[in-house]
């Protein structure tokens, strides 16, 4: 008898401890990163443009999707890859609606290491109503995972004909969501 | 045992189990698993490192309450031991990395213990850190174990725990098992006023695929037995290490993640009371070093 009543006292600690133990509806904070690159096409063209339509929801876990509590939007970056010797005047539209554009004609490699909102790049100028269209999209998320964002670029290059292979100029939105695990 | 007996001590076990390692009771390898999955190799081990360090403590605990080994003969004693590392309000909190842009470069955000992610602030711009899992003061641990001896004043201790895989909860499959030797060194004085002895130990623990914990323990102790009385204590260098499996989610980091973390404990004092009531034995102790740990239990001996 006293065996059992010291096992039920001990099971009691346990349970009770293990029965709080977890933060109800913790938050994970889970990256959400929407980039695309396009590949600027190889020959005597030197303006290019692309656009492409990203569903958000497989830009993350799956599991994730059911208890999206918030989403936030943390940078904006631009970056090229490839190699050219000349230079680029670039414009990034989220949903048609202008985003980013670079203040000039930049070289090229100037935007290998990622230009950002964050950084506060003077190569760049980020418009109020893309950023906002961001907002309005990240919030739509929380409830339909279905929501979609189209990103698309346009610009020209200059200084360097006919353009070489390899080239693509990626346009970065890097988000979070916080999802609750219940 | 009788099988009531059987059923509270699995229960007991469970219910250890499912505090360090189960969220709402069934799910908590998967919750662990999705809050994990963010990390990536570099950042994780912030977040979970208490884990190594409270686990690597409650795994060394509670493996001996007597330095008493008689010379030879038959004894068997079973035990059953809790233990519980207490959790410090400097393991709830650690310096995570912001992205690339933030200053300052690094925040203070919740662990795996911790309450809220923090959110900073920046040009206007916020990045959140996840809020942390675990809401205790303890971190628990339950173990059977059962003693062995004697043969020229030394025993063997075994500990094993298994709990099969739980498909339909997605509660992983878990395993310890540790296993000590000691031998008895106040069997060459005769008039030594004390019992002393020195052991070794290893231990491991797994839970799926996700987690493993491996630690050994070397250590030196006494006791001294006053009628039903017994005070025992000792000292003991320990290592541990936990290692961590799993494929991270985010598309901005390499996804295969394999890495080990040793836990902070190395150095452990221990001081204990215990009363010896025939067949059966109650006792609990206190252990000091980096980290803070009592355990207690029952036993039968024989």
């Amino acid at each position: 008898m006293k065996t059992k009543v010291f096992l039920v006292f001990l099971l009691g600690i346990l349970a009770t401890t293990g029965s709080t133990c977890i933060n109800e509806g913790f938050l994970v904070a889970v990256n959400l990163p929407i980039e695309q690159c396009f590949t600027i096409n190889a020959g005597p063209n030197l303006g290019f443009s692309g656009s492409i339509v990203i569903k958000l929801a497989d830009e993350i876990d799956a599991s994730y999707l059911d208890d999206i509590k918030s989403a936030r939007f943390y940078d904006i970056r631009i970056r090229t890859t490839g190699t050219y010797n000349g230079t680029v005047n670039v414009e990034g539209k989220i949903d048609g609606v202008s985003l980013v554009k670079t203040t000039a004609a930049w070289p090229w490699s100037d935007f290998a290491t990622p230009q950002s909102l964050l950084g506060s790049s003077t190569k760049l100028t980020f418009d109020s109503l893309g950023v906002k269209q961001i907002v309005t999209k990240l919030n739509q998320f929380k409830t339909d995972p279905n929501t979609t964002m189209t990103l698309s670029t346009n610009g020209t290059l200059a200084g360097q004909s006919p353009v070489p292979g390899g080239l693509g100029i990626c346009l970065e939105i890097l988000a979070q969501v916080d999802a609750e695990v219940e | 045992m009788k099988p009531s007996h059987n059923r509270l001590l699995r229960t007991i076990l469970l219910c250890a189990m499912v505090c360090v390692f189960v969220a709402n009771g069934a799910t908590a390898q998967t919750d662990l698993e999705k809050a994990l999955q963010q990390y990536s190799a570099q950042t994780v081990s912030g977040y979970i490192q208490p884990v190594a360090d409270l686990f690597g403590a409650d795994m060394h605990a509670g493996y001996y309450h007597n330095a008493w080994i008689p010379k030879s003969g038959f004894h068997l004693d079973f035990d059953i031991i809790v233990m519980g590392s207490i959790v410090q309000d400097a393991q709830k909190f650690y310096n995570a990395q912001a992205p690339a842009g933030f200053d300052p470069a690094t925040f203070k955000t919740a662990t795996i213990f911790g309450g809220k992610g923090t959110v900073i602030s920046f040009r206007g711009l916020e990045y959140k850190g996840s809020d942390g899992i675990f809401n205790t003061s303890i971190f628990p641990l339950a173990v059977p174990q059962l003693r062995i001896g004697s043969l020229y004043g030394s025993d063997l201790t075994f500990r094993f725990v298994r709990i099969p895989e739980i498909t339909d909860n997605k509660l992983p499959a878990i395993t310890l098992w540790g296993l000590g030797v000691r031998h008895s060194i106040s069997q060459y004085f005769s008039k030594s006023p004390v019992d002393v002895a020195v052991g070794g130990y290893f231990n491991s623990f797994t839970v799926g695929d996700l987690m493993d914990f491996k630690g050994f323990a070397v250590n030196a102790q006494a006791s001294k037995t006053l009628s039903i009385l017994i005070l025992y204590g000792g000292i003991a260098y320990e290592s541990s290490t936990m290692g961590l499996q799993y494929t991270s989610t985010d598309p901005l980091l390499p996804p295969a993640v394999d890495i080990e973390m040793d836990g902070a404990n190395n150095v452990r004092f221990t001081v204990g009371a215990g009363l010896s009531l025939g067949i059966l034995k109650i006792f609990a102790d206190a252990n000091f070093g980096s980290i803070t740990n009592f355990s207690g239990g029952i036993g039968f001996g024989w």
